[in-house]
């Protein structure tokens, strides 16, 4: 090896930064930090309910930190990593996991970022440290800190269905920077169409006794919905879903309009519930709905069935051009195959987690324990 | 006659693997690897993986400090500590 092709420090550190705890008082660095990353921020608003408005927070009282800054002595903030506090059931036991989120660091400073989320771990009272929004660069540093993948399959990709073929596909040849997009979108819908054959499939899982309806609230029904969930998943590490948590996790969304939550009731009874959000990218014009979530006690299949095709028509009828979930989601409940037509990799594992708890180590190492979806973690908050 | 300790036989390997691994060269064994620049954090990172790779060691990541990571002579330091094959480091 040349000494001449070796790398030579290019961005010095002119100041070393501490770690110290984060308060809410530091919402607008932390803001701008995220912005001068690229990273998408939310509202004052929105940023202080992750956890004033949390109802694990609330039991955890004032002994939570909401996350970890790192800061010059000149006050900048150049690092943050935010801890959210989720409650999970599992075999009659309650378990409160911690949520990383918006992990960033200044880029002079990165030496430094992995002290962060090394800084979360040694917050006291935690059983379950938890991640599904890893990226790449993420993913390195949780396999170094000895994270662990979610041995749940499909993780890694997701299921869509088309429901607007010429805008979807002129945002995927927007997306491969084809200058033609506009022209060549209509062919290429076409193309997607007739390759498409899930809806007999999806029609033959229907159930004819069960109905859709769509919540504009959190209400009553849900805190015996979830007593019977608990229930029905006891051997489940399951993340809470009772009213209040529901109404923390998504009012916010459904005021605003960019989340559906619809229940699926057989007769006057609710045997499942489904929750959806807006995801578009806009950088490709891509108007996009995820399915966050779907819980039943009974009839599972053919309560997908239903809520799918419900919002299939929703999506056609308003211009959204795909439909997605996580394929763990729909692998959990049978052969996704069968009912979704498409399926994206994602090129990294999103959902890494790590016990703290040792009694908890040997149980989560099982595929059979976990019931994941994008509702845990922060991928929907 | 000049005496090689364990510690300095380290420093010489661990030298090695920046230039060689992650094509960084290290002016010093004090030099500081994070408010220089140098380690971001997936370089840290792949450092981390590289030397128990190199070493034969599993280090305690998620119990160390920052500070063990801020100049190759701490590196060495911690290497020493966790070098669990016990074989006395050859400085070549």
């Amino acid at each position: 090896m040349k000494t001449s092709e070796l790398q030579h420090p290019t961005s010095q550190v002119r100041v070393r930064p501490v770690m110290r705890e984060a308060k809410f008082s530091d919402y607008e660095n932390i803001a701008a930090l995220q912005t001068r990353n690229g990273l998408t921020t939310k509202s004052r608003d929105d940023w202080m309910a992750l956890w004033r408005e949390n109802p694990e927070y609330n039991r955890a009282a004032c002994r939570w930190a909401i996350g970890l800054v790192l800061e010059t002595p000149h006050g900048e903030i150049v690092g943050f990593i935010g801890s959210i506090p989720v409650g999970y059931h599992f075999r009659c036991r309650h378990i409160r996991a911690a949520v990383t989120t918006s992990w960033v660091t200044d880029p002079q400073y990165r030496g430094y970022s992995i002290g962060l989320l090394n800084a979360v771990e040694r917050q006291s009272d935690i059983d379950l440290l938890l991640t599904n929004t890893a990226s790449a660069k993420a993913e390195a540093c949780l396999r170094c800190l000895r994270w662990s993948r979610v041995p749940v399959a499909g993780w890694d990709n997701s299921y869509g269905w088309i429901t607007n073929y010429t805008g979807f596909a002129r945002s995927l040849l927007s997306k491969s920077s084809i200058p033609i997009a506009g022209a060549l979108a209509y062919p290429m819908g076409a193309a997607i169409y007739c390759s498409e054959k899930f809806r007999k499939s999806l029609d033959q899982a229907r159930h004819s006794n069960l109905a859709v309806e769509l919540c504009p609230e959190v209400d009553s029904r849900f805190e015996e919905f979830w007593n019977q969930l608990a229930l029905f998943k006891s051997d489940s590490l399951l993340g809470i879903r009772d009213r209040s948590t529901l109404e923390w996790h998504f009012n916010n969304q459904l005021r605003r309009g960019s989340a559906w939550i619809v229940t699926i009731c057989k007769g006057r009874e609710m045997v499942a519930y489904a929750a959806f959000d807006r995801v578009d990218n806009p950088k490709f014009g891509l108007r996009r709905v995820r399915l966050v979530d779907f819980q039943a006690v009974e009839h599972a299949r053919e309560a997908l069935a239903e809520t799918l095709a419900w919002m299939l028509s929703k999506c056609c009828a308003e211009g959204v051009h795909l439909l997605e979930t996580s394929a763990a989601l729909l692998r959990a409940l049978g052969d996704a195959a069968t009912v979704a037509p498409y399926e994206r990799k994602l090129h990294v594992w999103r959902y890494y987690y790590k016990t703290l708890n040792p009694e908890l180590s040997d149980d989560l190492g099982d595929p059979g324990v976990w019931c994941t979806s994008d509702y845990d973690g922060d991928a929907s908050l | 006659m000049t005496h090689s300790t364990p510690t300095s036989a380290w420093i010489i390997r661990l030298t090695k693997i920046f230039s060689e691994r992650l094509l960084i060269r290290i002016e010093s064994p004090d030099t500081d690897l994070l408010d220089s620049g140098i380690l971001d954090s997936m370089k840290l990172v792949e450092l981390l993986f590289t030397i128990e790779q190199e070493f034969g060691i599993r280090l305690p990541i998620a119990d160390l400090d920052i500070e063990s990571f801020r100049s190759v002579s701490r590196l060495a330091g911690l290497v020493d500590r966790f070098n669990v094959m016990s074989e006395v480091p050859t400085a070549t």
